[in-house]
């Protein structure tokens, strides 16, 4: 299949001026500025298939943010070739414009003292939307994200989670075949953030729309994408399934283990590096290759009530892999 | 176009949408900005108690004038001031990039996005001061008049993006959309009071002298085609100049953080 977002040797620097602290800094860089080059995005290539949902994770800074501005045309690129839906995103073509949108957590395109309704009304006639299909997707949404009684409400009345529904809506009204979302749950609570969940998923495969997600949750990633790119200082450390994150950098499985009879510590230590250990239970961390031949000889050298094998939790590998990455 | 005349009415509707959600402030601002003309009318009466001509024009001449300059005044500020206002602070605190994502013009969107109607009390007194000191004018008079005030706000309009644009370059320059404003001391008084090197650049080079005068001139059955020229010539040269700053800034604006 064609790709529907291709980038391939992607960079953009900023120029940023360093200011000595102080007054007197200040006085200084009033005359003379010391700039500096910040690699923000430097030398990424991906694709994406239609219908894809992708999620791009990466810490603070990593480049997350400027790689979608650049996909949504915002940026211009310092070097590389960028194509999304056949246009060149920076050439911001009505065209191209109509057909993808840019939902950012911590910013809001809503009208603050008015009704969210007032911000769908205004993006129907920029976005040309016929009136049919209008109503027809704002139905939809309004459902799907059970917001009937909150749009006729003054935006700066509604809560966060309300608030970023709407958002929402505004962004999908004219019906998107690509969505770049940034940090679509931040700040939200549990239940909301599940609500989000849900509705993108359920967007993604009722309108095929093909979605590219950056998170600090975990949660969002692992629920949502089968497909992740990990990005850390202006580079991909990692582009593929998060199952396989786990088999690449994930060292260690974990054994947890219910006891039995009373045994000591030194003992578990022959088996592995014990990392809790309060009697009945007990977690291990065994090499990976070696996990069956491990908990094999637990059984046999201890008296076992209970035994599982697990994978480190995803947090903790990817935590790995951005502090071995630096 | 069609779009484009929908688009604006509907920022038109949100506006007066807003002013009946906040009544208390359009009854402030209102009573400002009446006090404040009628201060200006005073100003004048004072002066004629002096002089009975300035730079040739008399009392009822200038009071033709002066409902112009309000006009014109009132006009740009309602439809321009909150628009220019909200976009130097857009450019400084990132929020531009929800409207260079729209498939609309993103200079138009910035212009219309507000209008306020604080400042239709001066625009009535305006027009009450030209009822009342008009010698008689024939219709298509009034019709060239109109054009020739939305000539003038075209003017004024165009100085005001091209200055804030180069918030683009600096990021933080709060002073740069108050030079329009200051400059208005240029057109609230007849062309003819300038002379010489700064007479000729004022009325012919950067004809801002002319913004109030070219259409007071035609009521008043004295007007001047060359005024015309100079102020057409200017107004198309600064606005290709401003939509190619413009257009050329926005590849520069890289938002903020990332």
């Amino acid at each position: 299949m064609e790709s529907i977002i291709s980038v391939q040797h992607l960079k953009k620097y900023y120029k940023v001026y360093k200011k000595q602290p102080g007054l007197m800094g200040s006085l200084k860089a009033l005359f003379a500025r010391k700039y500096e080059s910040v690699q923000a995005v430097n030398d990424i290539s991906f694709e994406i298939e239609p219908g894809e949902l992708v999620g791009f994770i990466g810490p603070n800074g990593a480049g997350k943010t400027t790689t979608l501005k650049v996909l949504s045309g915002l940026l211009y690129p310092t070097a590389g070739e960028i194509s999304v839906l056949g246009f060149t995103p920076w050439d911001r073509k009505p065209e191209f414009q109509k057909q993808f949108s840019l939902v950012m957590g911590q910013k809001n395109q809503l009208w603050w003292d008015l009704p969210a309704m007032e911000t769908f009304l205004l993006n129907k006639a920029i976005y040309e939307i016929p009136d049919t299909q209008y109503k027809h997707t704002l139905n939809k949404l309004v459902t799907l994200l059970d917001v009937k009684d909150v749009i006729n409400i003054q935006v700066r009345k509604l809560s966060l989670g309300q608030r970023m529904k709407c958002e929402l809506i505004a962004a999908l009204l004219h019906n998107p075949k690509v969505l770049f979302l940034d940090e679509p749950t931040i700040g939200l609570d549990v239940v909301m953030q599940k609500v989000m969940r849900d509705f993108v998923r359920e967007y993604n495969t009722t309108f095929g729309a093909t979605i590219l997600l950056t998170s600090h949750y975990m949660d969002d990633v692992k629920e949502l994408c089968k497909r992740v790119i990990i990005i850390d200082h202006g580079k991909k450390l990692f582009d593929g399934k998060l199952q396989d994150i786990i088999d690449k950098y994930a060292k260690n499985k974990i054994l947890s283990v219910v006891f039995s009879k009373e045994t000591d510590q030194k003992k578990l230590e022959t088996i592995g590096k014990v990392k809790s250990f309060e009697f009945p239970s007990a977690t291990i961390l065994v090499p990976r290759k070696e996990a069956s031949r491990l908990a094999a000889k637990l059984l046999e050298d201890f008296s076992i009530a209970d035994l599982n094998i697990e994978e480190p939790p995803i947090e903790a590998i990817i935590r790995d892999v951005f502090q071995n990455g630096k | 176009m069609k779009k484009y005349f929908s688009i604006w009415l509907h920022f038109a509707k949100i506006s007066l949408q807003r002013l009946f959600e906040y009544r208390a402030d359009f009854f402030l601002w209102s009573l400002v900005s009446t006090g404040w003309t009628i201060f200006s009318l005073l100003f004048y009466q004072i002066l004629f108690l002096q002089t009975s001509n300035i730079a040739g024009w008399n009392k009822q001449q200038m009071l033709v004038f002066a409902g112009t300059y309000m006009i014109i005044d009132a006009a740009t500020w309602s439809i321009f001031w909150r628009n220019i206002q909200n976009y130097t602070e857009s450019i400084f605190n990132g929020t531009l990039d929800f409207l260079l994502l729209q498939p609309i013009d993103a200079q138009f969107r910035l212009s219309v996005r507000h209008i306020s109607f604080t400042n239709v009390p001066r625009l009535i007194i305006g027009i009450i001061l030209l009822a009342l000191n008009l010698p008689t004018v024939t219709l298509s008079q009034v019709l060239m008049y109109i054009a020739l005030i939305f000539l003038s706000m075209g003017v004024i309009y165009t100085l005001w993006f091209f200055t804030a644009t180069f918030t683009f370059w600096v990021e933080k320059l709060d002073n740069i959309i108050e030079i329009v404003p200051t400059l208005r001391r240029i057109w609230s008084m007849p062309s003819d009071i300038y002379s010489g090197f700064v007479g000729a650049m004022l009325t012919i080079i950067i004809p801002l002298a002319l913004i109030t005068t070219t259409p007071t001139r035609l009521l008043l059955h004295q007007f001047r085609w060359q005024e015309l020229v100079a102020l057409l010539t200017f107004f198309i040269v600064l606005f290709g100049a401003t939509r190619a700053f413009f257009h050329y800034s926005i590849k520069k604006y890289s938002g903020i953080g990332s």
